[in-house]
């Protein structure tokens, strides 16, 4: 588990692998009794953590201005996340599935006791965020994100996925 | 700019100084019909000297003055990475509601050719931010000299051949790439190129005027923009466009009509638009 500090607020990031129970959370998350909250997303999809940062960036301003789009910080998080200004696409791709075992947890001004917590109810084992990067889906990325291999001659995936979260809501 | 403002200044003071002689020259007989004269020739004169300083931040930021619309560049840091920040803000004296529209528009135009050159291939830097309602983009901090400096040391210390032709073949590889996605870059000046330090990389920035179009008439005019800014400042590194122009008719799938066209626009001379 890592703690970040983005602009005077903090953002707590712990990946899971083994993910056994990823169908209950994905239902309390939508029935929004999962306590804490948290915001779950897609690991294999993430290859460093520089995206993630920026869409929390975006989250926050967000927040700040009360113009948020989804209901909660959090699944604004997962949708903001994503390159796409659908909702409910983004928060199904980039967030988790029923079948997904790899897993990334993320929220915002967590206190230890409140990541313990999240460490009980997903039931699946914490390993490093230095695993990000060699277990990321390149092929699934591409796809999503709609990378061409020459973007991926100048930059890498996380420079490309950056991009897009920045100018999503230019487009 | 501080030269120009005394100047101004001192026509103004000239202005204070000889009513008395002028006035008795203007041709009107009543005493109110020369104040309001004075009067006229000082507002004249003054205009220079207070707008002046406004002025030279049109000039200062290399937009066209009928665009109108000015830039502020500052470093920062987002999330803990070196960055800039480029916020376009806006003048009072336009109408507000077109001068937000446009602001935006510029703003997500820029965003949107930013992600275009980089799919294209065309290196540009990573775009951390885009902020509508302060009107800021945020990008990657490149480290290294923009190639207007690396060429004005060329004509100050002695050219470095090789190094030179790397630079030129990059700058014709990047615009090819992006004349052949159909993106026109609007402001081809060697001081919006970059060179990265470490992997000597070309980097284009300042998307600020670019724009979407196929038409060979616009990539020549692009191209001939680079010309005249390479021949009116970089003269003394020998024939640089050429070098260019080489790398780009090698790179690009289309070369023959934009340099057709290109031949064409030298005996014309410079021209935006073609309209009217």
């Amino acid at each position: 588990m890592k703690v970040f500090d983005i602009d005077g607020s903090t953002l707590s990031l712990a990946l899971y692998d083994d993910v056994a129970n990823s169908k209950e959370l994905l239902h309390s998350v939508q029935a929004g009794k999962l306590e804490p909250e948290v915001a779950f997303l897609n690991a294999s999809l993430i290859p460093d953590i520089f995206p993630v940062l920026a869409a929390a960036h975006k989250t926050l301003v967000t927040k700040a201005r009360d113009s948020l789009t989804t209901r909660t910080l959090h699944s604004e998080l997962v949708y903001n996340y994503s390159g796409s200004k659908h909702i409910t696409e983004s928060l199904k791709r980039c967030g988790i599935s029923e079948s997904s075992t790899y897993v990334l947890a993320a929220r915002f001004n967590a206190s230890a006791d409140e990541m313990e917590a999240v460490r009980k109810i997903v039931n699946g084992k914490e390993i490093d965020l230095e695993e990000l990067e060699g277990r990321a889906g390149v092929a699934e990325i591409q796809k999503l994100y709609k990378v061409p291999g020459l973007e991926l001659g100048i930059g890498s995936l996380a420079d490309a996925i950056t991009c897009r979260i920045a100018s999503r809501d230019a487009l | 700019m501080i030269t120009l403002l005394s100047l101004s200044f001192s026509i103004v003071c000239l202005v204070y100084i000889t009513p008395a002689c002028l006035m008795s020259f203007v041709p009107c007989q009543y005493a109110v019909g020369k104040v309001l004269f004075g009067f006229c020739t000082l507002v004249i004169f003054a205009f220079p000297t207070i707008f002046f300083p406004y002025l030279s931040d049109v000039f200062d930021s290399s937009v066209p003055s009928e665009f109108m619309l000015y830039q502020r560049v500052f470093t920062s840091t987002f999330v803990g990475r070196k960055s800039i920040i480029k916020e376009r803000f806006s003048k009072k004296y336009r109408h507000p509601t077109l001068d937000s529209k446009l602001t935006l528009k510029r703003l997500n135009a820029e965003a949107r050719c930013m992600t275009k050159a980089r799919r294209l291939g065309v290196c540009t830097p990573v775009l951390y931010s885009v902020d509508q309602v302060l009107h800021t983009l945020t990008f990657e901090y490149i480290d290294g000299p923009a190639v207007k400096d690396v060429l004005l040391e060329f004509g100050a210390n002695g050219v470095v051949e090789e190094r030179l032709d790397d630079i030129a073949a990059q700058i014709g590889y990047a615009i090819a790439k992006l004349h052949d996605g159909g993106l026109i870059h609007g402001d081809l000046t060697t001081s919006n190129m970059l060179i990265r330090d470490g992997s000597n990389q070309l980097v284009l920035i300042d998307f600020g005027l670019s724009f979407t179009s196929t038409l060979p008439e616009d990539k020549a005019v692009d191209l001939y923009v680079l010309e005249r800014a390479l021949l009116s400042m970089h003269s003394s590194c020998g024939n640089v466009m050429d070098r260019v122009l080489a790398a780009y008719r090698k790179s690009s799938k289309q070369w023959s009509s934009t340099l057709n066209k290109l031949a064409q626009v030298r005996q014309r001379g410079r021209k935006r638009t073609m309209v009217g």
